[in-house]
């Protein structure tokens, strides 16, 4: 059985993929904190225990999407909602994942040397929450050119997390080697 | 599998809210048989997320961490040195990511929803992101997702949240800063306890308050609102508060003098009336239900019910906390009407205790209907209990027990009676309480 101390550290470790299953319903990245943070909350104050890791996660993305299910209807806004069995294999799909903190810090690293019109579009997107449409209004760009370009960043990501990942793991096995 | 632009476009248009039925069909379709696509969606899910932590620390980090600005720099240098540095880079990168959430609650960048006017005993103050801090001070700024909790039953806080507006948290009580729903409200999610809601907001702004089973929104009113995980009870003192019950959307507005409690068990219209008068009499009834705040119901068939005290670590700032064995009834759960104590009045014990041992009997106060009034002691020694064993009974006039916070209110007059409790410190001595009650002074 996790202890609370556990549990807590294991739910901070799972922040970002907990926050990101609340995020495909709200699309807001502040409510997908509150979300997170009410997970958190819950963890504590409720009588729920968790035998491993594993029904931790489950438990925490169930709580986080009802949570964002939540937050839309208290702030009034309609979404579009996926199959329920397409969300369970999101959600199996997220908790197969490995909490790999090299994956993360890669991203974190990626995301800060995008130059200044990827930031912008990130920040425009992901973090003010502005629709396509909007972007290419504040942008002065097309629609087309908007969805190009996100593309790009997205896929431009992807691959330098990859790279970083690999750079990480050739440093750690040659640091394994050396020492033995 | 590479996603191809209609795939990407149609993923984006699902975001945006766009998506036609037939287009979500195909969605539904694609992310069902597409390992690709489903792992895309949840990649850019996290990479928003990531992106947010970013843009939220840029300021900050860029100041804290120069060498990630050099890195961003020298993205070419792949010298020995380069990567002693890249991999030093990292490790604190990673420490940032691992405690980003500690320093995550000094973020700026969040709307501050309001700064600390008096804080009181022993309190929380929880980032959004985990991050915890139990120093509280006057002027501390508080952000939409923190969260502010009371833990004691003599610990509250005022939080000013515009000029002449102020929240008051009430005891073992907690409440969240939500990101505001709207540009002309201020919202806060009251998660458990009480909070007493003075506002005079500017016109067209309004304060909302949302729990477990309503949204309640103000803006020129005073009111206070008590929450469980299933009732809503609301008091409108001043101006007027709209409310809006969660189960069926019924919403009303209330005018100073009413009261209303919205449960999940609650059917037909709302159940709106005057506020109940108070009452100067209240005793424990039997069979307790949600009225007990803590200890263990006994229920022999051959014997009358009772409350043993259970063991409770007790918090004491900077030592160890302090092992109590606790019955505690909680006087307001129990009766409709402010339990309000006379001068005279006298508290009425009946209980038991296995070993001879002083027992402390004492009671919480607050203001009528309003914020904590302080906590009233008494300690009484074994000679004036019966023996070892046997059922005792003891009237304690209120006078005799002394204000552990003499600065709030040292008598007890006037005072609205909240939680009674019996306790012994560090022995367990086998204590149960079979009644309690408050006689007013008149009273036979």
């Amino acid at each position: 059985m996790l202890s609370e101390s556990e549990v807590i550290q294991k739910l901070i470790q799972g922040r970002t993929r907990i926050a990101a299953a609340a995020w495909l319903l709200t699309r807001d990245y502040h409510a997908s904190e509150d979300c997170f943070q009410n997970v958190v909350l819950k963890a504590m104050t409720k009588e729920v225990t968790f035998p491993n890791q594993a029904a931790l996660m489950s438990w925490a993305f169930v709580v986080a999407r009802r949570d964002a299910m939540d937050w839309l209807d208290r702030s009034g806004r309609k979404v579009a909602m996926l199959d329920e069995n397409v969300l369970a294999c999101l959600d199996q799909s997220q908790t197969a994942l490995t909490a790999d903190s090299n994956r993360l810090v890669a991203l974190q690293e990626c995301l800060a040397s995008l130059n200044e019109e990827g930031k912008r579009l990130m920040q425009l997107r992901y973090f003010d929450g502005l629709r396509c449409e909007q972007v290419a209004e504040v942008m002065r760009l097309s629609l087309p050119a908007v969805y190009k370009r996100l593309s790009r960043l997205h896929e431009g990501l992807s691959q330098c997390v990859r790279g970083k990942i690999s750079v990480f793991e050739s440093t750690s096995s040659k640091a394994m080697e050396g020492k033995s | 599998m590479k996603l191809t632009e209609e795939q990407y476009r149609l993923i984006q248009r699902f975001l945006d809210g766009e998506c036609t039925r037939d287009e979500l069909e195909g969605l539904n379709r694609l992310l069902s048989e597409s390992q690709a696509a489903r792992d895309f969606l949840l990649e850019l899910s996290e990479q928003a997320i990531v992106a947010g932590d970013v843009l939220s620390l840029s300021q900050k980090t860029r100041t804290r961490l120069p060498i990630q600005a050099s890195l961003e720099k020298n993205n070419a240098y792949r010298s020995k040195v380069f990567l002693a540095l890249w991999l030093a880079s990292s490790i604190l990168l990673f420490a940032t990511a691992t405690t980003w959430s500690v320093l995550a609650s000094f973020r700026p960048n969040r709307p501050t929803l309001g700064s600390i006017k008096h804080a009181h005993g022993l309190l929380d103050l929880r980032g959004h992101g985990g991050g915890q801090a139990s120093r509280i001070e006057s002027g501390q700024q508080i952000y939409a997702g923190d969260i502010l909790e009371s833990k004691s039953c003599d610990s509250w806080l005022e939080l000013a949240i515009a000029p002449n507006s102020q929240l008051t948290l009430a005891s073992h009580s907690a409440v969240r800063m939500l990101q505001p729903a709207h540009p002309t409200s201020q919202d806060y999610e009251l998660l458990r306890g009480g909070l007493w809601v003075d506002s005079k907001m500017e016109k067209e702004r309004i304060v909302r308050i949302i729990t477990p089973t309503a949204t309640i929104e103000a803006n020129e009113s005073t009111f206070n609102i008590r929450v469980t995980d299933t009732e809503t009870a609301i008091w409108v003192h001043r101006g007027h508060a709209t409310v809006h019950q969660t189960k069926d959307g019924q919403s009303a507005t209330l005018q100073a003098g009413i009261e209303l409690r919205m449960s999940l068990e609650n059917s037909g219209t709302l159940s709106i009336k005057a506020q109940a008068p108070p009452t100067h009499n209240w005793a424990l009834q039997w069979p307790l239900d949600h009225q007990y705040s803590y200890g263990r119901i006994v229920n022999d068939p051959n014997e009358k019910p009772k409350l043993k005290a259970m063991p409770m670590l007790w918090p004491i700032p900077n030592r160890d906390p302090l092992l109590l064995h606790v019955s505690a009834i909680g006087a307001w759960r129990s009766c409709p009407n402010p339990i309000v104590i006379l001068d005279g009045s006298v508290l009425r014990f009946q209980g038991r205790v296995q070993n001879s041992h002083a027992v402390r009997f004492g009671f919480s106060t607050q203001k009528l209907q309003g914020v904590f009034g302080g906590k009233f002691e008494i300690d009484i020694q074994p000679d004036e209990l019966a023996n070892p064993g046997e059922i005792w009974q003891v009237d304690l006039p209120l006078d005799r027990f002394r204000a552990l916070y003499p600065q709030l209110n040292s008598k007890t007059q006037g005072l609205q009676l909240i939680d009674v409790y019996a306790l012994t410190v560090h022995d367990d001595v086998g204590l149960e309480i079979l009644g309690v009650e408050l006689i007013q002074p008149e009273s036979p």
